[in-house]
Formats: C-alpha cells, structure tokens, sequence
C-alpha cells in the first residue's frame, strides 16, 4: 500500500477510536465506544437534517423572488469560510503537535507525505462539516430548480475542491504562526495569540455575512451581483453550477488544486525544521539559578500545577478560553457600537426593555463555550496516577481544576460588567445579575465538567487533540454548557412566567443551586471514582 | 557503518547541545553512548535518526549522508526513542504490520520475523491486543520488534533497557549481540553502565554536548570498572 494511504489510514483509525470498539476486550468497554460512535452518528444526522429543513424553508421565499442562486451563495460562502475556520483551528494542532513526529520522521516516508497525511485529516474533518452546513444548499438549490445529472456531478467536484483553497491559506495562517513563533522564546504564546487574531478575522467577517437573512432578499441579490463581479472564485462557481459553464468548472478546479499543491511543496520545504524546533523544549532548559522557595499551601501548589499545565498547552487554552475571549471582544462592541451592535451580531432587532435579557443570555452563552475542567481530568494521561497517590483528598484536585476554570472566567466576567456598567449606565439589581449570573455559570460549568470527565474519563491518548476536541467528556461539557443556558432562555421566550430581572435572579439562584449540589456530589462519590480511575 | 564528523546543534536559547562531535560505529559494533542526564545524547540520537537537523557536521549511514539522503538512510536503520509513543488504538500485530509495510518487507518474512522475535521476547501471546492495553514493559517489546523486523543495518536506541524485565532484558541483549555478529551495527545510549560495559565493544563518552572519550571498551576503561572510569572522567574534566 502507498505510504501515504497508509499514513492517512493509521491516522484515521487513532483520530476516530474505531479500533477501540471494534477490538474491545470488555462488553463495558465496547457499549462505551459504541454509544460514543452512535452518539456522534446522531449528532451528525441531527444538525445536517436541521441544516435541510432551514434550507427548505428559505427556499419557498427565495423562489417568489427568483432569487434560489442566493442557496448557492450560501452554501459556498458558508463552505468556505467554515473551511478557513477550521483549518486556521486545527493546523497548528495536526501539522506541529503530533505525538508520533519522532516515530514518523525516523521512518523512510517521505516528509511531504507525512505532511501530506495530516493535511487529508483536515481536509476529511473540513469535508465532514461541508456536508452539515454547505450541502444542504447546494442540494435545496438542485431541488428548487429540478436540476439534473449533470448538476449533480458538477456539485460532487465542486464539494470535492472546495475546501481545498481554504486549508491551503488557514494552514498557511498556521504554519507562518509556527514558524514566527519558533523564532521567538515564547513561541507557544505567540501561536495563541496569532490564531486567536486570525479566528477573530474571520469570524468578524461571518457576523458581517449574518446579515444576509431570508428578510433582505432583494438587497442581497444587488449585494450579490457586486460580490460575484468582486470574488472570481464565486462567479466561477455560480457559473458552473447554475449554467454548467465547463470552463468556469475548471477554472474553480485550478485555482482551489493549485494553491492547495503549491502550499504542499512550500510547507515540506519547512516542516521538519519548525517542528524541530518546536520540540526543542527539553534539550534546552535555562541554567537553574538558586534562589528562596515560597512555601504553599496544598491547594496553592495543586492551583499552580494545574494552571501551569492549562497554560503550556495551546491546544487547550485555543480550545476552551475561546467563550471568554468572545465575552471580552463582544462587551467591548457593546461598548462601541450599543444596542445596534449586539442586534447585528445576534441577528435579530431586541426591544429597548429586553436589552439586558438579550446581554446576560449572551453572558451565560459565553460561559457556556468555557468547558475548561470537561478534559482536564483526562489530560492527566498516564500521570493521574501520580495524584492518586499523593496524600491528598481528590475534592482538593477538583478544587484546583475548578480554580483554573474560574482563574480564565472570572477575568472576562469582571472586565465586561465594569464596561458595561459604566458605559451602558445599569440599575444595581441588572448590574449585579450581570456580574452573578455568568459567575454562576462558569461555576456550574466548572463543577459539571469534572463530573462528566468522571463518567467518560479517557486517559490513553496519542494527542492532546484527541481529548480537548474529540473526546466524549469535551462534548458534553459544551452540550451541557449549552443546555444548561438554552433551557431558562427558551422557557422565558416561551412563558414569559416573571418579569425579565425577576427572573434572571431565580435562574442565578438555580444555578448556584445545582452547583453546590454538583459539588456535594463529588465530595461524595466523584472522590471514589478519581480514585477508580486507571491510567 | 555510522560516522558523526564534527556534528554540532544548537538550540534557540543559544545552548549547544551537541559540540564538534566525532564518533564512528563500524560493522559488528555494539557502541555505547554515555553521559549525565542533559549531556546531549538524545539530541545526538536524534539528529543520527533524522529527526533533528543539525547545524554544522556531517552524519553518513553506510556512507550515505543523511542530510542529503535521508530516505536512503532511514531504510537502513531502525530508531527506538526513550519513551515510544505507539498508536494506542492499533492492535500490536497491526502496528507490526504498519511498520512493515513502511519498510517494505516480503509477506512471509514479516511473518517469520514477528514469530522470532515476539517469541524471544514472549509478547506472542499479547499481540492480538489493543496497544492501549499493554503496560510500559509491552509497549518497550512490541517497538523492539519493530526495530528488528526490517533488518536494519544499523539499531539506533535510546535508554533500550528501561522498563523491560530481566528475561527481556537478557533476550534484547542476546539479539542484539547476533544482530551484530551478522555484520550490522548498534549505537545506543544507556546509563546503565554495568550493561555498556559487558555488552559493548566500543563506548564514547559525552559530557556538555563534547566528546570527553571513545574508543574500544577495554582500553577506554583500562583496569577500571566503566563506573569508576565515568565518575572520574566526569568529577575532574
């Protein structure tokens, strides 16, 4: 077998954990892997079905205004920018902090093929988001104007080459971080900062194409002839698809394979070097020099660990710190732009007096995305069994795990209510919620994450990656962040049962609530099962 | 079989890691590589395995640069890190395969070689399990195999003899002795210096990336046992 399918299927099989279900030795073990694969299946379907059925419904208005090319604008645009996205996100990840570097690099494979491989795993998990929210325009369009054959398989090399543009620059993006970082001393730090600049980008474009709703339809349309003079890309595609222009086919193909194999070259010149260089941490440790030792308390010392552990791994800091970088970021457009701004990012108009409902929901969302102690526990790997043995109770290790989640938070929740406070001119009681309810939430979040981590712990990794974004735990922690903030917004838009700082106030005592009951719980019985784990 | 001339590598905070290195392993040699922690042994390693590039020097294969040719020279050696980080979700025979298929070889070698070796070390039995489920000693075995299985001109091993049990350890010297004796070559780092001093026919001593001393193992260490030769050497350079 060519080594780089070899490569790539090697890859796939770690990234997934197939093997894992499929050569369990236990019953337990084997249910656990296959409710995970049968969980992400479903998740999969859901949100394709849900991505259909949005389609559809936007169909009907767009075809009274013969505007169904806007599905095709959609989807390719959407495709695009969610490939760049994710290819900013895991490159940095995939192409420089992989656990099997050494084995690899001492094998005769070709560098590029190493390389090679890891980019077709971004390209899958690209394609795999592809077919959730592009897709289904292209395919609601193919309906909407009864398109035949040919339409299909024209769609099929356009789905095919569409993402190969994007990961070619977000990759780029992060191999030119890598390689500026490895310049610099505090190469990790640097890489963090670039990549969440280079997110912020784009997602400040995406906001800006939030605009784009089924209610504009006919500014779009001008919108859109503008844009499709402007981005060849998109005018090749739309002629493709919609008149089946073979020379605009091929030019969509070339300019997304082209780039995409050029990047390829470009970066196998460099890859060893800036991952040797990455890696270089333990052959150049500074001279030691003496000096007083500060005594600690317990808690302090397990506080500095874990914080020192969050802050040396990028993948994890990128991951889960993004809700409170985007807390930051959104206060301070409240800051500047006031209630017209979070209207536009939030997408829809907010009466004057549900303004503070529109931002303590947005506070707790932000919280939400702060899954900061769901892998922590996992990401203790083989050396859990250090804590284990250390005499030491384990509610003190949840205590420091939670002790980060709060260390990363609190910052942003304190640095957006003094700014809104002051500058948006709240009562006391809406200050006060404003500052309560997110810290409620991080809380929850915090104490809910290590029970989850506890349930679906996984210790065997090869990548952090693996844990921080793929794993079971992660999932849940997000899914839960989100439930746990969608549930009261919901019920309030649909029951509207006290008044709106009424009951914000109940929801902030609810939650602290379920928190002190999520920490007896693992004084009580999260102690015994830290204990059970096995590394 | 392997000749370091004048290697040297630097790291970005400025430390040279390995300084104006020299060191030739012939066919049939079993060299050992000694220093303290930090001296620079695994950078060297590394750099030998490709792994790492260096700064100035030369590192030839069987004659063959690796800077110029390093696929040429990676198909002639085999590299075992310190701590292998194999593919936890790969049975053992798997990953065999995988690195067989990497280098290459014949079905019924592959074959012949995965029942010799697994035998010698008795993993046979382990081989159908999930890499997850091996313990470190497991993990140690399975990657020695797959040191073996392509017939390496030259085994480069780091810190070979940590984890495993004494029969391992005993049966891993024992193949790497006949390894040898076929007209191939072992350069390995190791503080373990009894085993360096009964297994190794020539053995280099680094001390802060530099050479201190090299050459065939009785003439280095002299009437000395290599414990008391290597405290010296290191108390008073």
């Amino acid at each position: 077998m060519n080594k780089l399918w070899l490569l790539v299927k090697i890859n796939a099989l770690e990234m997934t954990g197939w093997n894992k279900w499929r050569y369990a030795s236990t019953k337990k073990e084997r249910v656990r892997a296959g409710l995970m694969l049968f969980g992400l299946l479903a998740v999969f379907i859901y949100v394709m079905f849900t991505s259909l059925m949005s389609n559809m419904l936007l169909k009907d208005a767009l075809i009274a205004q013969h505007a169904e090319r806007l599905l095709l604008v959609n989807g390719s645009l959407t495709g695009f920018l969610l490939c760049l996205f994710l290819s900013i996100y895991r490159a940095p990840a995939y192409l420089f902090r992989f656990k099997d570097y050494d084995l690899l690099m001492s094998l005769p494979i070709r560098e590029k093929d190493v390389l090679l491989s890891k980019l077709i795993l971004i390209y899958i998990n690209n394609l795999l988001f592809l077919f959730i929210f592009s897709i289904p325009s292209f395919v609601v369009y193919g309906i909407s104007k009864q398109e035949g054959l040919i339409f299909y398989l024209l769609l099929v090399l356009v789905i095919l080459t569409l993402p190969l543009l994007p990961l070619a620059i977000g990759a780029l993006a992060g191999l030119i971080l890598g390689r500026v970082a490895s310049k610099f001393k505090g190469s990790q730090v640097i890489l963090l900062v670039g990549s969440f600049l280079l997110v912020g980008v784009i997602s400040a474009g995406s906001i800006m194409l939030s605009t784009m709703t089924p209610e504009r339809i006919t500014s779009l349309t001008n919108l859109l002839n503008g844009l499709q003079q402007k981005i060849f890309l998109l005018d090749w595609l739309l002629l493709a698809l919609i008149e089946k222009n073979m020379v605009a086919l091929v030019s969509f193909l070339l300019i997304n394979i082209v780039p995409f194999y050029l990047f390829a070259i470009l970066a196998g010149k460099y890859f060893q070097q800036i991952n040797g260089i990455l890696q270089e941490g333990a052959g150049s440790i500074a001279m030691y020099k003496k000096r007083s030792m500060k005594r600690g308390s317990v808690l302090q010392a397990l506080y500095k660990k874990e914080l020192r552990n969050y802050f040396s791994s990028y993948i994890y800091v990128f991951n889960t710190s993004f809700g409170a970088v985007l807390m930051v970021v959104f206060y301070l457009a409240v800051v500047i732009g006031g209630k017209g701004m979070v209207e536009k990012i939030i997408g829809f108009q907010v009466p004057e007096e549900l303004f503070i409902g529109a931002l303590l929901a947005a506070s707790a969302a932000f919280m939400a995305l702060s899954a900061i102690t769901a892998p922590s526990i996992s990401l203790e790997g083989k050396s859990i069994n250090i804590l284990q043995s250390l005499p030491i109770p384990a509610a003190k290790i949840f205590v420091g795990k939670i002790a980060v989640q709060l260390t990363v938070t609190i910052p942003a929740i304190v640095f957006s209510w003094i700014l809104t406070t002051i500058v948006v001119g709240l009562g006391i009681w809406e200050s006060l919620l404003l500052l309560l309810l997110p810290l409620s939430y991080t809380l929850l979040n915090g104490v809910a994450g290590l029970i989850i981590n506890l349930y679906f712990p996984k210790l065997e990794w090869q990548s952090e990656v693996t844990v921080v974004k793929q794993s079971m735990s992660a999932f849940l922690g997000v899914m839960f962040g989100m439930a746990a903030y969608g549930i009261p917004v919901i019920i309030f838009i649909n029951l509207q049962p006290l008044p709106l700082l009424v009951y914000a106030s109940v929801v902030t005592v609810i939650i602290f609530l379920l928190t002190s009951l999520g920490y007896y719980w693992l004084i009580a019985k999260g102690t015994k099962l830290f204990d059970a784990l096995e590394g | 079989m392997l000749k370091i001339k004048n290697l040297s590598k630097t790291y970005k905070n400025g430390k040279k890691a390995v300084d104006s290195l020299n060191i030739e392993v012939s066919a049939g040699d079993i060299y050992g590589f000694i220093g303290h922690n930090g001296a620079g042994k695994t950078t060297t390693i590394k750099c030998v395995a490709g792994i790492l590039q260096f700064d100035q020097g030369e590192i030839l294969i069987d004659g063959i640069s690796m800077a110029e040719k390093p696929l040429e020279c990676k198909a002639k050696i085999a590299y075992l890190s310190d701590s292998p980080n194999l593919y936890e979700h790969m049975k053992g025979v798997s990953y065999l395969n995988f690195i067989a298929d990497v280098f290459g070889i014949p079905q019924k070698e592959r074959e012949e070689r995965i029942q010799t070796f697994a035998d010698r070390l008795e993993l046979t039995n382990q081989l159908d399990g999930l890499i997850s489920s091996y313990s470190h000693g497991m993990k140690q075995k399975l990657a020695l195999i797959s040191a073996f299985i392509h017939a390496p001109k030259l085994i480069i091993l780091d810190e070979p003899f940590v984890g495993l049990d004494p029969k391992a350890a005993h049966s891993l010297k024992e193949m790497l002795k006949e390894h040898c004796a076929l007209g191939n070559a072992v350069f390995f780092s190791t503080h373990v210096l009894e085993v360096a001093e009964k297994l190794c026919n020539k053995i280099a001593i680094i001390r802060d990336g530099k050479l201190v001393v090299s050459g065939a193992t009785d003439e280095v260490k002299g009437d000395n046992t290599l414990e008391e030769m290597f405290l010296e050497l290191i108390e008073h350079e």
